[in-house]
């Protein structure tokens, strides 16, 4: 067993930490459920590292791995959903290269949502920590807190939507100070 | 954000599953003519995607299996969510979690069997598709036997020695249809009745010993070894059968007809051939192993190394191989005790049995990296937590504590002053009735340079999750098998009920290639030669 062989299997590690955030976003926009999107993701991750020996060069990494998410959700699509409405594969393909781009910018909005959910307000915070939970329904959570759905839904918009905002400001200054 | 508000909700409906197909396809349409709304809806997607890890504190973690039955994959996930949402839950009702004390017990190894057989022995088997280790649970279905031999003991009692190639398709504790290959079957006089079918006959077991060996070409071949069988034409049971003795054979060709036959013996492996294969297995694999243990004592990475073989004379120390001097590093064994190991009685190990039994150590020193490599036999997972390695002073950066969650989870924190959440990796372990009471390897990496932790068993990844917060590594004074904190609420009996075959500490991050051929070495089923 040569010297490139072991790294190549110690470098999955690396890729796949690297562009898992980018990749988990990019399969959620494919699929209608977050649980859709933890199934395809973590089959995703798996063929990844199964196939990994078969990758040439490192630097195909990130495009082959949004390839391989893009085929399994279309393959989720296939055998779990027939019955759903799905995007088309030319709105698929578009997203799929424009996800692998906008990489360099997403891999710092991880830890720009871990400050920006320390700044939501409390209410805020524990409604957002109640309905990510995996498996949680929001039906369920609304009937818990004597809700509508709908209130619900609408109020989870508004904090992903203040998130998102959040995240942006703090990649901003996070670039400008890295500037200066 | 630029999109309009009506477009942006249009995307927040269709990412909670709520949009309608004339909303999607709206949404489609609109994203295909604009950019700008395509590049807000992948970051809506991100954040909404990001979420679930950044606030339930679950580790993001790659779920990887580590067997082939698709059944069981999402069974440790499941725990974990069910985990998830039972800690939020007493989150909301404003109840105080206790530091350090689990949730209720979820009781994801209680698997039920769907086995109606056992495996009994195997020398250098190859399956195709799912494939079967001694002690696995035979459920029913098609067993694609491409290498080696194996016993196969039906629930029944009737036990039943396949070679390879051979397709065995099993229907129930005491029936088959062997659709090519050879067999030799055993069969008590509580199993009497048990039945092998092929495509040309239906065989019919009246006591003790018979072999079949099945080609397309030539058909059926039926050898009574002793005792009695009834040959039928399948599915002709009603009908009156043939009946044969020991000594005789018949050969029932695809067309039919039938053709006399000397029984032979010789064609097919006995129940003792086989036990000398496995004897000869068992040697080869120890010897493998015992140059490869001699080989990594030189391992200047290696803290500390225990092959777990006792000292004449000394049998209460646990000595340490490693070329690190320091006396500490000698385990000072209580309790446990010293029983047969990965190859019965070639190789000793530590046996932990009661709820104070521990091996004492003490490691010197901080590293940014450390890699713990274990050789394991679970008897149970009778506790919430059952401790692999645990630093005795909990409440200081660096400290390491290594377990097995019951639910199926295995733990590696490390101190990093934050929340037992973000100091805590998780990786699923899932268990089959098969899998305890057999020697497992499990590793942990902790590599500080990337902030990664990854988790592996037999060899192959089972997760791997960031660390939110690095910090170095001082395993200092720490019990192998079991901790016993100090502070309140720690008092909690966290030992481990299994044995120990070896263990490994290494300061730097091992690669995962090295981490397959460790577990190759140590393996005791893998016939082959690490170099292959």
């Amino acid at each position: 067993m040569d010297a490139f062989d072991r790294n190549k299997h110690d470098q999955f590690l690396q890729l796949y930490v690297e562009n898992e955030e980018s990749l988990r976003g990019f399969v959620r926009s494919l699929v209608p459920t977050l649980e859709d999107a933890r199934e395809v993701m973590q089959q995703t991750a798996s063929i990844l590292w199964r196939k990994f020996d078969e990758l040439d060069s490192q630097e195909n990494f990130r495009p082959w791995a949004f390839g391989v998410a893009r085929f399994e959700a279309l393959s989720f699509r296939r055998d779990r959903a027939r019955d759903r409405h799905f995007f088309s594969s030319e709105l698929m393909s578009l997203l799929e290269a424009e996800a692998a781009l906008a990489g360099e910018e997403s891999s710092n909005e991880e830890r720009a949502l871990e400050q920006c959910l320390r700044k939501l307000p409390r209410g805020q915070r524990s409604l957002v920590e109640s309905a990510y939970v995996p498996g949680v329904r929001i039906d369920e959570l609304a009937k818990e807190a004597g809700r509508t759905p709908m209130s619900l839904y609408k109020a989870l918009h508004r904090i992903r939507m203040a998130l998102a905002d959040c995240i942006g400001e703090w990649l901003k200054r996070d670039q400008e100070e890295g500037m200066a | 954000m630029k999109s309009s508000d009506e477009q942006l909700e249009l995307v927040a409906r269709y990412l909670d599953g709520q949009a309608t197909p004339n909303e999607i396809s709206r949404l489609e349409a609109l994203m295909l003519e604009d950019p700008q709304l395509r590049a807000d809806f992948l970051r809506y997607a991100r954040v909404d995607a990001a979420l679930p890890g950044a606030t339930g504190g679950l580790q993001k973690l790659v779920g990887i299996e580590t067997r082939n039955d698709p059944t069981q994959r999402h069974f440790a996930w499941m725990a974990l969510a069910a985990a998830a949402v039972l800690v939020v839950l007493l989150g909301v009702l404003g109840l105080i979690i206790m530091h350090d004390t689990p949730p209720e017990e979820l009781s994801a190894l209680e698997i039920e069997d769907k086995g109606v057989a056992v495996v009994a022995r195997a020398v250098g088997t190859k399956w195709k598709g799912a494939s079967l280790l001694p002690d696995d649970s035979v459920a029913p279905g098609r067993w694609d036997l491409l290498e080696g031999i194996v016993e196969l003991e039906f629930y029944s009692g009737a036990s039943v020695i396949l070679e390879a190639p051979a397709v065995l398709e099993v229907h129930s504790q005491n029936a088959g249809t062997l659709h090519y290959g050879k067999l030799r079957a055993h069969v008590p006089v509580q199993a009497q009745g048990f039945t092998i079918r092929t495509r040309e006959v239906e065989l019919v077991d009246l006591g003790t010993e018979f072999a079949m060996e099945v080609t397309p070409e030539t058909g059926t071949a039926v050898h009574v070894l002793d005792g009695k069988v009834e040959l039928f034409a399948p599915g002709q049971r009603a009908d009156k059968g043939n009946e044969l003795t020991g000594g005789q054979g018949r050969l029932v060709a695809p067309n039919g007809t039938h053709s006399t036959i000397d029984a032979n013996p010789e064609r097919f492996v006995s129940r003792e051939e086989l036990a000398q294969r496995v004897r000869e297995l068992r040697n080869f694999t120890y010897q493998r192993w015992h140059f490869a243990s001699n080989q990594l004592r030189k391992d200047p990475r290696l803290l500390a190394y225990y092959n777990f073989r006792p000292v004449i004379g000394s049998e209460r120390i646990l000595p340490n191989l490693s070329q690190n001097p320091y006396r500490g590093l000698d385990g000072a064994i209580v309790g446990a005790e010293w029983k047969w190991g990965r190859w019965r009685d070639l190789k000793k190990s530590l046996d932990f049995k009661s709820a104070s039994d521990r091996v004492i150590i003490e490691v010197p020193g901080s590293a940014a990296s450390v890699t713990l490599a274990v050789w394991v036999r679970l008897d149970q997972l009778n506790r919430p937590y059952n401790m692999l390695l645990a630093s005795q002073e909990w409440n200081r950066l660096g400290a390491v504590h290594w377990r097995i969650q019951k639910r199926g989870v295995l733990e590696l924190q490390v101190h990093n002053g934050l929340s037992q959440q973000q100091y805590t990796s998780s990786a699923p372990l899932v268990m089959q009735t098969g899998d305890f009471h057999r020697w497992m390897s499990l590793v942990a990496v902790y590599d500080g340079e990337r902030g990664v932790v990854s988790q592996y068993r037999n060899g192959a990844l089972l997760g791997i999750s960031r660390l939110k917060k690095v910090v170095p590594v001082t395993i200092d004074t720490a019990e192998i098998a079991n901790w016993t904190g100090s502070g309140k609420g720690s008092r909690q009996i966290r030992s481990f009920n299994g044995r120990f075959g070896e263990l490994m500490i290494f300061d730097e991050a091992l690669s995962a290639k090295e981490i397959s051929e460790l577990h190759r070495t140590g393996d005791k089923y893998d016939l082959k030669n690490s170099d292959d």
